[in-house]
């Protein structure tokens, strides 16, 4: 709907309408006309420039006849004449004021604005208030782009409120220098004035149109089509103020009708097709926007929303070549090279897509949705940083954008904040509760933000979100289980059980959600008190592990067997989820007390397996010091069964605080005390064991005293290898006070020989022959030294023969006789 | 002797054109002396004695440079009268002897075929038991020969009195005569030297060791000029035809044997009994275990979040 301007000079002239709508039909005689009172008033002029006057008057009528009937050089001869007669009126009386508009109007209609502009000024000095020839005048500076003087005398008319067609004149020129709303303020003022008017209305259209007030521009439009129903062009802007209302649908109807009257007039087949494009009629679109691009080959928007169309069709390559084609016909806008790089995005080309995303930002810095994008390549390329700071910025940039704070909320959630996730979801769905996108995005963020809350401990919040989720889709399962698990964490079993079963219950058997309802069902039952429960809860927790094998499923399926008391059970399946997940704590927690279980129940009884002692070594100490010292007590035990004194020491000191309560109620006080003097004895470490049962309850048991007797001997013959006889006899004082038997009394022997009584000795030693191995040896030795060779010799071969302590020198001895004796002595 | 240790420092202080002379020994220096005291060598008689002190005089003359002369000796007391009157600067002695007179420091070892020791022989019977209370005839070397006979050679397996009352001999050949001319059951000789039955065999027993009798005889340098011309000598028909350097290690048995160490009784010391290496007895007290700590893994972990909306494209 623009007018037709012509431009000469730097002369901007009004159309035709423009000037047919000054003038009107009516108005050659005297138009613009002041009510007639007004005029009278004015002055009397002479009687021959009077006369001059109605001749000019006269031929302003027939050029106006002309112009109706279209003659144009008719009418051009007519304002000849016109111009003429009222040139001679003012030579005859130049104070006739009257005859300025009228040569005002006849220069304005001859496009000869320099010539009328002395005149008028002239005229405007001599009536200064004169409204017409201030209209003139004010029109003429507008035609010569004087455009500040000439605004200042058209507003002095139009706040005059007497000539309404400077309204008019104002309202076209504020129109055409893009000051919509003073244009549509004086097309307003004109059209209520002159509402038939159909061009003014139109043009009052176009202006509210621009204001971005379709609805107004529409009942404008609708206005002149009432009156100029064939009107194409008022057809073709009551279809785009649809389009612009929203209703494609109307849009596509009326723009159709238009497309049929004029199938060449590339606008009605750019804008149905767009129309068809947001009715979401791609197809259609495509072929409008190949129509279109037909006749306008080179057209940005014909490649750009063809492209767009593409695009949304699916055919990624097709709409890559549209869209580089418009960048290639104007390549500073941005909108083809952001929907490059979605395109280039959604083919996984990363490098691709930064190029054009990088090249829209560059052409629109603060576009939100390029932002976006980067924002979300970035994500693709797992920099959860960069994508939340870009995401940050597009909403920043825009934000009533539902789907921006949308993705937001993704790129939060895959940042690990999922309670920032929560709340921008939760913004975008205030701000577009209905689009599919959004509710998805925000379903997954509540979800996400639940089981977070969960890991936090805050079963309440869990459940709050949950709910928020559920309100945006009721009936789902894995919400609905979910909440089970939601419902356990709060410390309500039972309600969870029921939730979970009837997921179960529902869900058909192939689902890959039956594993979750599974584990909520299983859980469920573990966390309640009864046996019988966590029995019932292996199966499940079993199946759940079996079918989406996972450490969680994997932990909480062991647990239930180390909980249903099936240990045996619980250390294969660990075992075997260990090697998937060898650093898993629970796995590793459940074996080592499965373990611990099962050893302790052997200890009882015999040996615990080694491979359970040491897996019950790692029981996390988070299970408290009275597991690890159990787990120390078995090592300890262990080891020291075993023989093992050197593996039972460091475990030996780890119990050092062992709880009483660790320990039947039979055990000695002083038991761990025992042990370490048992591991000492193991090593050999007699002194030690000496100090540490010498005296202790343990010496009172007959464990404790066997092993403090053996300390002595060791003692007494750790002396006696030192040719300390004094300190032997000591030992051997103290190993007699535990206990006397055949071995004291046989060492005590030894002492005795060293005294030099060495036949005592030697009855001695007779006596214990048979009892003690070393006794044939020192008898030996007492003959030796009585000089009884041949029953020496006889007494070291029989101990030679025997073997045990000393019989290596038993057999030199031997040796020695037979090579001076030769075969037996 | 200084002035032998004198003259010997003048002659080495001499220029080459003295030393160079056919003559090298000074007017009137007195040679050095060597002494074979052996008995428990077998020498045919004195002569033998004698030759074999001359073959070892003109070893070590050829090797010092300087008149060396041999003398034999039949007795202990006469060889040790000569020693202390200057007269003898080394000996050929029993390695007895040289463990029994610690001050003559050794020189080098004798050796027969290549080997420093030789086992001996006790003659007189079949047995050593058919010699029991028997006489022997007993070559006398020292004071340690009881000593020598019953720990070394008898490795203690007999007390001091197991054989008669002996027969002392001056030497082997000696001891052969006391027991050919039946005054004597047996004698202790070195293998190869006996004549008739063989009651036993012993361990190897060190040979004679030339040993340095005075004191200042020799320089270092010069006694390791004489073991080499020791070694380098020539000793045909002698009962020990050679020398190597001496081993101290090679007289340990017999220094244990006559310095009381292998000597004494009885040979073994009393055994402490120990008991056996312990297994003590570990009782086990464990308690009840009441439900362990394991906690499932968290709710949350079962979770199945809705599916993402996809990325905005």
């Amino acid at each position: 709907m623009r007018s037709n301007r012509r431009q000469t000079c730097g002369r901007r002239w009004a159309s035709a309408w423009l000037l047919a709508a000054i003038l009107g039909p009516l108005q050659w005689q005297g138009a613009p006309q002041l009510q007639g009172a007004q005029a009278q008033g004015r002055y009397a002029p002479q009687g021959n420039a009077q006369r001059l006057f109605q001749e000019g008057e006269r031929h302003l009528g027939e050029a106006g006849d002309a112009g109706a009937r279209g003659d144009a050089e008719a009418q051009r001869r007519a304002l000849r004449a016109a111009l003429d007669a009222f040139s001679e009126a003012l030579e005859e009386d130049p104070n006739y004021v009257a005859v300025y508009p009228k040569l005002g109007l006849i220069y304005y209609t001859l496009e000869q604005p320099q010539i009328a502009l002395p005149l008028l000024r002239r005229g405007k000095a001599q009536a200064p208030d004169d409204l017409e020839i201030t209209f003139w005048l004010g029109n003429h500076l507008l035609s010569l782009g004087q455009t500040e003087e000439a605004l200042r005398h058209l507003q002095l008319v139009a706040d005059a409120d007497q000539l309404p067609q400077v309204h008019l004149v104002l309202g076209d020129h504020h129109y055409a220098a893009g000051d919509y709303e003073a244009a549509q303020r004086h097309l307003e003022r004109y059209t209520a004035a002159r509402p038939d008017d159909l061009n003014a209305l139109a043009k009052l259209g176009n202006a509210w149109f621009k204001l971005r007030q379709p609805a107004r521009a529409l009942a404008a439009f609708q206005a002149v089509q009432r009156q100029d129903p064939d009107n194409l062009l008022i057809a073709i802007n009551i279809g785009n103020a649809h389009y612009s209302l929203g209703d494609y649908a109307a849009a596509v109807e009326i723009l159709s009708r238009a497309a049929q009257r004029a199938p060449d007039r590339p606008s009605v087949l750019f804008n149905l097709a767009q129309s068809r494009f947001k009715l979401g009629q791609l197809d259609a679109a495509l072929a409008g926007y190949d129509q279109f691009l037909a006749l306008r080959p080179k057209s940005f928007n014909g490649h750009y929303f063809r492209g767009s169309a593409l695009m949304d069709l699916g055919r990624s390559e097709a709409a890559l070549a549209a869209l580089q084609r418009a960048t290639e016909i104007k390549g500073d806008v941005a909108q083809p090279h952001y929907k490059i790089g979605l395109l280039q995005l959604r083919a996984g080309r990363l490098s691709a897509a930064k190029a054009a995303l990088s090249q829209a930002q560059r052409l629109a810095p603060n576009d939100p949705w390029v932002i976006s994008a980067l924002g979300t390549l970035a994500r693709r390329q797992g920099d959860a940083a960069q994508a939340l700071a870009l995401h940050q910025r597009a909403v920043s940039l825009s934000p009533k954008a539902a789907r921006l704070h949308g993705n937001l909320a993704l790129t939060t959630l895959e940042a690990g904040q999922p309670q920032a996730a929560v709340e921008a979801a939760q913004r975008a769905l205030d701000l577009d509760p209905k689009d599919a996108w959004v509710k998805q995005a925000a379903l997954r963020a509540f979800a996400a933000g639940a089981q977070a809350e969960i890991f936090a401990g805050r079963a309440p919040e869990a459940l709050a979100l949950l709910d928020r989720a559920l309100a945006l889709s009721p009936s789902d399962p894995a919400l609905l289980i979910d909440r089970a698990l939601a419902l356990l964490s709060a410390g309500q079993p039972k309600a969870a059980e029921d939730l979970a079963q009837a997921q179960l219950d529902a869900l058909p058997p192939g689902s890959p959600l039956r594993s979750h309802g599974q584990y909520a069902l299983g859980l469920a039952r573990l966390a309640q008190p009864k046996p019988a429960q966590h029995k019932a809860a292996v199966r499940p927790l079993a199946e759940a592990a079996g079918a989406k094998p996972n450490q969680a499923f994997a932990g909480a399926a062991v647990a239930a067997l180390v909980a249903a008391g099936r240990d045996d059970d619980a250390l294969v399946m660990a075992d075997d989820a260990l090697k998937a997940w060898p650093d898993d704590p629970i796995l590793s927690q459940a074996k080592a007390l499965a373990s611990l279980r099962r050893a302790w129940g052997d200890l009882a009884r015999g040996a615990p397996r080694r491979g359970d002692v040491i897996a019950a070594l790692r029981v996390d100490d988070a299970a408290g010091h009275a597991w690890g010292a159990r787990a120390h007590y078995l090592a300890a035990v262990s080891a020291l069964r075993r023989g093992d004194g050197a593996r039972a020491r460091p475990h030996l000191a780890a119990l050092r605080r062992l709880p009483r309560s660790v320990l039947a109620g039979d055990a000695p006080s002083d038991h761990v005390g025992y042990l370490s003097a048992a591991a000492d004895a193991l090593q050999g470490r007699w002194q030690q064991v000496y100090s540490q049962l010498n005296g202790a309850p343990a010496e009172g048991t007959p464990a404790g005293a066997a092993l403090l007797r053996h300390a002595c001997l060791r003692l007494a013959d750790a002396a006696w290898g030192e040719r300390d006889a004094k300190a032997a006899a000591r030992w051997l004082a103290a190993a007699s006070r535990v206990r006397k038997d055949a071995l004291t009394r046989h060492n005590q022997a030894v002492l005795t020989f060293t005294e030099g009584k060495i036949k005592k000795a030697e009855q001695q030693w007779r006596a214990l022959l048979g009892q003690i191995p070393e006794a044939r040896f020192n008898l030996a030795v007492a003959l030796d030294a009585q000089g009884r060779l041949d029953e020496a010799a006889e007494q070291y071969s029989r101990h030679a023969q025997a073997g045990g302590p000393g019989a290596d020198e038993a057999k030199a001895a031997v040796e020695a006789r037979r090579q001076i004796f030769g075969g037996a002595p | 002797m200084r002035s032998l240790i004198f003259a010997l420092i003048a002659l080495l202080a001499l220029p080459l054109s003295a030393t160079a002379q056919p003559e090298a020994a000074p007017q009137g220096e007195a040679p050095l002396v060597v002494g074979v005291y052996a008995p428990r060598l077998r020498f045919a008689n004195s002569l033998a004695r004698n030759r074999l002190a001359e073959q070892l005089a003109d070893a070590l003359s050829a090797g010092l440079g300087r008149p060396v002369k041999g003398r034999g000796f039949v007795s202990a007391t006469e060889l040790k009268n000569q020693v202390n009157a200057g007269a003898v600067h080394f000996a050929l002695v029993e390695a007895q002897t040289h463990v029994e007179q610690p001050q003559w420091p050794a020189l080098a070892q004798s050796t027969r075929g290549g080997h420093p020791s030789r086992p001996m022989v006790l003659t007189g019977g079949a047995s050593v038991s058919a010699l029991a209370g028997a006489s022997l005839a007993e070559i006398t070397v020292g004071a340690k020969d009881d000593w020598f006979r019953t720990h070394y050679l008898m490795q203690s397996q007999v007390t001091p009195g197991y054989f008669g009352a002996g027969k002392a001999a001056r030497d082997a050949q000696g001891a052969l005569s006391l027991v050919s001319l039946g005054k004597a059951r047996g004698a202790f000789v070195y293998q190869g030297d006996q004549a008739g039955p063989v009651a036993l065999t012993t361990r190897a027993v060190p040979l004679p060791v030339i040993v340095i009798t005075a004191r200042d005889a020799l320089s270092g340098e010069l006694k390791q000029q004489a073991a080499r011309a020791l070694q380098a000598g020539r000793y045909p028909g002698a009962p020990v035809d050679g020398f190597m350097p001496y081993n101290t290690a090679l007289m340990g048995p017999l220094r244990g044997a006559l310095t009381g160490a292998l000597a004494r009784r009885p040979q073994h010391t009393p055994l402490m009994a120990t008991p056996e290496r312990p297994a003590p007895e570990i009782p086990a007290y464990p308690g009840a275990l009441g439900p362990l700590p394991l906690s499932p893994p968290s709710p949350g972990a079962g979770f199945s979040l809705p599916p993402p909306p996809g990325d905005l494209l």
